[in-house]
């Protein structure tokens, strides 16, 4: 038996008591988590034995609902949330593979490109979707390749796009097969312009619509773009989000800019751009993935506003995340999965709904992961997915939100084409959670301990 | 008599197509000695390669002759780098390269014009500065001008061709 002398009584007392404590703690903070959603992220910190508690995510297999019509997801290229935890996806039907889109043409029953905006409950009910045809139809612009959509306080709809070539024939119609085989390829050259050569660039302007799909007014106008320095129009832009203290516009601009741009959201009058670093935006040409880069790398692809008035800007092939205040002043960056080649790392940011949003998750489309940070100190602490087709894997993991319950939603471009939930599980102590390994379908952190920045 | 017949020749070549005298030596080379025969059964005209104009034969004689002792060197256009194969080290080697060659062209520029400049200060009216000399680097000057815009474009369209790969646009 050891003896008592070993450790001071008193020592000895408090090391019981703290861990009765913190056994009963734990349990309380774990109990409330299960029913009470984002507030129990304040103050999960500190447990016992150094380990963390973090929030667990499990996914929800049937989330959405069968869509109606034989509809089918292509690419799912932006995602929102509204005040009423509904959620909001637009994806780009003309990416649907011929032998997806038989229905278009009348050869099987399966399938046709749902319309290219969706709205979902909770629940995962269809609630509302409208598209490309209605709006063309009146005359208005509609991208080339949409990208990223945006429902504000007020529900209206936003919507970017990136491409840099013009409208095809309508989504899985015969002609938009008929191409010869050069063609698609001339066509993947047009719309793969990195930025830096001013030439015709197609999606210059952002759409902005009512919820039920009626076109309010854009800004930009479709190949007007002049570059990074226009304050006219935009160029490719992939996300937008509303800063609520100011009621601005912030786009991730984008695929063909090389800037964080900012608009009035009433007016849409351009207010201000700034580049990597909070410096006037340049086009010259620069290669990838370089954390040091002294210029945003196309795509810049996230413009992501926090509480505390800061915008998480997400230099996705330079593998790092910009952080400014709203008028652009350069804060700090950090770098993640520094050795990623392709893509890159680093495609969209979002929040914990908690007010001090203490974690941040970080959706990565090339090593197909969610890494969940701190916001406070910007470590890692833990990720989840892997790539894969099974429910709660990926495939180009591209768009991610939370909702007021704490639950996470992701959508997957490429041939991932689908949207996933991710419920909310409850805070957890970090190490029970790598113990699990999987959850769902996700891996969580396979091959090793957790590491941080 | 001989010099005297090549700067004639060189000034109306110059004079009657100065589109010509470009493609000619659209590819800036080291001074070159004359040669009996420099382009000798070669025909004389460029070849084009989406868009660009290369053409590596030797300046002719009478171009070497028209400028000697100017004592300045052409740089060499550094090769190109094909970017959707090239290495991320490899494309910041060729960018690098371009960077030294446009400075490189710069003071060539420099060097024939100070040349020119110094001829033309010691010019009189018994000894003026011969018209076909200056048209000649006037010519000069303008095809490494061109040159250099050339391999700044090369080079970013071989950024480009590099970061394609990572551009995430549809039909990828």
């Amino acid at each position: 038996m050891r003896p008592v002398t070993a450790l001071p009584t008193g020592g000895m007392v408090m090391t019981r008591f703290s861990r009765k404590f913190l056994l009963a703690a734990g349990a309380a903070v774990l109990a409330a988590g299960l029913g009470a959603g984002p507030s129990t992220f304040q103050g999960a910190y500190a447990q016992g034995d150094g380990d963390i508690m973090v929030p667990k995510f499990e996914v929800a297999p049937f989330w959405p609902k069968p869509l109606p019509n034989n509809w089918r997801l292509a690419m799912v290229i932006g995602l929102s949330m509204d005040a009423k935890d509904n959620v909001w996806i637009v994806h780009r039907p003309q990416t649907l593979e011929q032998k997806e889109s038989y229905a278009t043409r009348g050869e099987a029953d399966c399938c046709t490109a749902a319309p290219d905006v969706l709205e979902f409950d909770p629940a995962g009910n269809l609630l509302r979707h409208w598209g490309r045809d209605e709006v063309r139809g009146n005359g208005h612009d509609w991208p080339s390749s949409n990208h990223g959509i945006t429902v504000d306080k007020d529900e209206n709809v936003w919507l970017g796009g990136n491409g840099a070539y013009q409208p095809g024939p309508a989504p899985g119609s015969a002609a938009q097969f008929a191409a010869a085989p050069g063609a698609a390829t001339q066509q993947q050259m047009i719309s793969r312009e990195g930025g830096g050569e001013i030439g015709i660039y197609h999606d210059s302007f952002i759409l902005k619509f009512t919820a039920d799909g009626k076109y309010l007014g854009q800004i930009g106008k479709a190949n007007a773009s002049k570059g990074s320095l226009d304050t006219d129009n935009v160029r490719g832009v992939a996300q937008i989000r509303v800063i609520p203290q100011t009621n601005e516009l912030v786009l991730a601009d984008g695929y063909g800019n090389k800037r964080v741009s900012i608009w009035d959201a009433a007016t849409m009058k351009f207010k201000r751009m700034w580049g990597a670093y909070g410096k006037k935006p340049n086009d010259d040409p620069i290669p990838h993935y370089d954390v040091n880069s002294p210029q945003f790398g196309n795509p810049v692809h996230c413009a992501q506003p926090s509480n505390d008035g800061l915008i998480y800007v997400c230099d996705r092939t330079n593998n790092r995340i910009q952080i400014f205040k709203i008028d652009g002043t350069y804060v700090k960056q950090i770098t993640m999965e520094e050795k990623t080649k392709g893509d890159g790392a680093l495609w969209e940011i979002a929040f914990s709904r908690d007010p001090a949003q203490k974690f941040m998750y970080v959706s990565d489309g090339a090593n197909e992961k969610i890494h969940v940070l701190d916001r406070a100190t910007l470590k890692e602490l833990y990720w989840f997915g892997g790539g894969g087709r099974l429910p709660g894997q990926f495939y180009a993991v591209h768009s991610i939100v939370t909702d007021t319950k704490g639950n996470i939603y992701t959508t997957e471009t490429y041939r991932g084409q689908r949207v996933q939930k991710f419920v909310y599980k409850g805070m957890v102590p970090l190490s029970s959670l790598i113990k699990q390994h999987v959850i769902g379908g996700s891996v969580i952190n396979a091959g090793g301990p957790v590491t941080t920045q | 008599m001989v010099r005297r017949i090549a700067i004639g020749a060189g000034l109306v070549l110059a004079l009657a197509a100065p589109g010509v005298l470009l493609v000619a030596t659209a590819m800036p080379q080291p001074v070159v000695k004359a040669s009996a025969s420099p382009a000798a059964g070669k025909p004389f005209a460029a070849i084009c390669k989406t868009g660009e104009v290369v053409d590596s034969r030797p300046d002719p004689a009478w171009v070497g002759q028209s400028f000697a002792r100017d004592n300045c060197e052409a740089p060499q256009m550094p090769a190109p780098v094909d970017g959707l194969v090239a290495s991320r080290e490899q494309i910041v080697a060729g960018m690098a390269a371009t960077k030294r060659y446009a400075a490189a062209s710069d003071a060539y520029q420099r060097c024939i014009r100070d040349f020119v400049t110094a001829r033309q200060s010691r010019a009189d009216a018994a000894r003026p500065v011969a018209l076909a000399l200056v048209t000649i680097e006037t010519h000069r000057i303008l095809v490494s001008e061109t040159n250099k815009k050339k391999a700044k474009a090369r080079m970013d369209a071989s950024i480009m061709a590099f970061n394609e790969y990572g551009s995430g646009c549809p039909d990828q």
